[in-house]
């Protein structure tokens, strides 16, 4: 279990993480999730001792970080890199050396993942003659390949295709079972909806949602409705009794008061729209972050970008 | 500590490896023996095509003289003179005229250029040489000699004094130089012996530096832009990291140095050279340690903070250029190796390696220099390194921007 408590950490004027605390069990996948910059990788980074937390504390298993903890965390970074001249085998085995693992063993292991990742025939390649997705998947066994008990992936799918996504996606299931200690960090809710057990959303360097994620969405209550349709959608939005929408060109969230019957939602659509399905349901993470903090995911990265902006044009 | 030497071994095993380390080890070195041996090489071949030079001499004086001298005094390999002398004449022409003749020849390629012995030349001392290259020395050294030769003859003529009797009274003197050390050794030694083992070992000294210490700062580049640093990070501590960098990239570079001292051996070995200055030489290994220890971190230090490999390739250039300054200084120390500017530049730790490598071949400095300058370049190195520490923690994680001197002031105080 990785116990993170009460983290502040200020970068020269930002307030990068405010207050942070979290619980991280064994054999659950852990959600870390927001918007970028929302304080997600530096978070990770006061986890892996690279940078220190102005206050607060973490522990692994109940012991504070040290070398022994350091050779068992495996961590995969958002942004990704490898030496370019180097070969494989070499760069796999020097990273677990500096594990702590020996070159025989390293080599056994290194062996097995090629293998699974239909990489084997590249073992003596350099780096920059394997493609873009290949090198990814080679971080990722840099990141398991001395079978780490604390695992923190940063994006971990992203840039990978579909079939090496689902490859990814079952090693994942199999950490899980094997009861390692699992932090999956992410921007996209859509995924971590599907992956992950339990939830902690950071939005401006504080937690506005921790716990576990079917408890969460209880919480919410059954007051979210999604519509598939034909025609313009904008008129959900006006709708009586909708407190939040997302309209997209041929699909819609709609959040509603509790007061209002879901079938009066259908009833009133149905005059200027074509229904092709209409769901009760569970509302959705992005629904549940949209109502935290105000806004989406992608609007928050979206105004970031212009506060970048007029700020570079300054 | 172990992970300090996980890393120095594959900073070291990879490189030494690489195709490029390898062609840099053959490649140097020929391009060195090409700079120093080529271009005397080029001019002292046998020269294979004779010239034609004219010569305009209105009085008439110097030219039976001239003529016999030059074209009889240098011949080539087929014992044909190199020079064929043309004597340029007209009835009744002043001297004028003769030189437009003779520029009209040179134009024309019929002459090389010719030689202007003016009327005067008792006085002035002063004869011409017109040419459309006037570049090349050997021909021109040869001729002011031959002149020379002839004027003096001829005023000893003018005294009554036989040019025999003078060239038997008049002798060349050659000082014999020998170095004496207090282990009353005695060899014989020469400037050029003594100047070409100081800058050998200058040479050596500015190479590792510069070479590994501009792997260094290009290693610490690509793992910022490659972001391996990160992962990097998180599997060992930047101090391991740093480290481990300087310790397989000096060894790098001794390697390299090591290599080239052994060719060096051979080479004294197989041509048997004598009375290189070699005695003191152990002496120096302190110095080159440490200061490549010093400059290491200051590699490290400009190094880190920066984001690409042009900048790095730049600032890497700007830190040679300190390592160059006490070549301007190398003759001076060669006259007097214990002048005060000599000493109190080797007591500042950028010059010291540098500036003892060169005193300590020429002649060996007192105890006391020794001593002082060892302890100030260690000390400075340790407070160098304690800098390098703290400023490559936070520097391998700021991308970007190059930072501002008080933002890294604010690192080293901060961390």
């Amino acid at each position: 279990m990785i116990e993170v408590q009460n983290l502040y950490k200020t970068f020269t004027t930002i307030n990068a993480v405010n207050d942070v605390s979290f619980k991280v069990e064994p054999g659950r996948v852990f959600g870390l999730l927001g918007p970028n910059g929302a304080g997600k990788t530096t978070s990770i980074r006061m986890i892996l001792n690279i940078i220190y937390p102005d206050s607060g504390e973490i522990y692994f298993d109940g012991q504070p970080f040290s070398i022994d903890i350091q050779n068992r965390i495996g961590y995969l970074p958002e942004e990704r890199g490898l030496y370019r001249k180097n070969k494989l085998m070499h760069t796999i085995q020097y990273f677990a050396g500096l594990k702590g693992l020996s070159s025989r063993e390293s080599k056994k292991r290194a062996l097995y993942w090629l293998e699974r990742f239909q990489l084997s025939e590249y073992a003596n390649n350099k780096i920059e003659e394997l493609s873009k997705g290949n090198q990814q998947k080679v971080q990722f066994i840099i990141s398991v390949l001395h079978e780490p008990r604390y695992i923190i992936l940063d994006e971990p799918f992203s840039g990978l295709d579909p079939v090496n996504q689902i490859l990814l996606k079952d090693i994942l299931g199999e950490l899980r079972k094997e009861g390692k200690v699992l932090i999956f960090s992410t921007h996209q809710m859509e995924q971590a909806e599907k992956m992950c057990d339990d939830v902690c959303i950071i939005n401006r360097g504080r937690v506005v949602l921790y716990g576990k994620l079917s408890e969460e969405k209880k919480k919410f209550g059954i007051n979210t409705i999604s519509i598939e349709y034909e025609g313009d959608g904008s008129m959900l939005k006006r709708l009586g009794g909708v407190k939040r929408s997302a309209v997209y060109s041929n699909y819609a969230e709609l959040e509603i008061d509790s007061a209002v019957q879901p079938r009066t939602i259908i009833q009133e659509a149905n005059k200027y729209l074509d229904i092709r399905k209409f769901e009760v349901k569970e509302p959705t993470l992005n629904a549940i972050f949209l109502k935290l903090v105000g806004a989406s995911v992608e609007e928050i990265e979206l105004k970031d970008q212009e506060v970048q902006l007029t700020e570079a044009s300054l | 500590m172990n992970k300090t030497f996980v890393v120095a071994k594959w900073e070291y095993m990879e490189r030494i490896k690489s195709k490029m380390f390898i062609a840099s080890l053959f490649i140097f070195p020929i391009i060195m023996i090409a700079f120093l041996i080529l271009p005397s090489l080029l001019v002292s071949r046998a020269e294979d095509t004779q010239k034609v030079i004219g010569l305009v001499d209105p009085e008439n004086k110097l030219s039976p003289a001239l003529i016999r001298n030059i074209e009889e005094g240098f011949t080539l390999v087929d014992n044909q003179p190199i020079y064929v002398i043309r004597k340029i004449e007209e009835p009744a022409a002043d001297k004028e005229t003769l030189r437009m003749i003779a520029n009209s020849l040179v134009f024309a390629e019929d002459i090389e250029g010719y030689i202007y012995i003016p009327p005067d030349i008792f006085e002035t001392n002063q004869p011409e040489y017109y040419s459309t290259n006037v570049g090349n020395v050997k021909d021109q050294g040869r001729f002011t000699g031959i002149i020379r030769d002839i004027l003096t003859e001829f005023r000893l003529e003018d005294r009554g004094i036989d040019p025999d009797i003078v060239n038997e009274v008049v002798k060349p003197v050659h000082l014999r130089t020998v170095r004496i050390s207090p282990s009353g050794d005695e060899k014989e030694s020469d400037y050029l012996t003594i100047f070409l083992t100081s800058y050998i070992f200058l040479m050596a000294m500015m190479m590792l530096i510069a070479t590994s210490g501009q792997i260094l700062i290009r290693s610490v580049v690509e793992e910022k832009t490659n972001r391996i640093i990160e992962v990097l990070a998180s599997s060992c501590s930047p101090t391991d990291l740093m480290a481990g960098k300087i310790l397989g990239l000096s060894a790098l570079g001794l390697t390299q140095v090591g290599l080239y001292a052994l060719m060096g051996v051979a080479a004294v070995l197989y041509f048997g050279f004598e009375g290189a200055a070699f005695e003191n030489v152990w002496l120096l290994l302190p110095y080159f340690v440490i200061g490549y220890l010093f400059y290491a971190a200051i590699f490290v230090v400009v190094g880190s903070p920066l984001s690409s490999e042009q900048e790095a390739q730049q600032i890497a250039g700007w830190v040679v250029l300190v390592l160059l300054i006490p070549m301007i200084f190398a003759v001076l120390a060669m006259e007097n190796p214990d002048m005060p500017i000599i000493r109190i530049l080797s007591f500042i730790p950028f010059f010291t390696p540098s500036f003892m490598a060169l005193r300590i071949p020429i002649a060996m400095p007192s105890t006391f220099d020794i001593v002082t300058t060892l302890g100030i370049l260690a000390l400075c190195t340790m407070i160098m390194m304690w800098i390098a520490g703290k400023i490559f923690r936070v520097a391998i994680l700021s991308y970007g921007k190059r930072p501002s001197i008080s933002e890294i002031l604010q690192w080293i105080r901060s961390s």
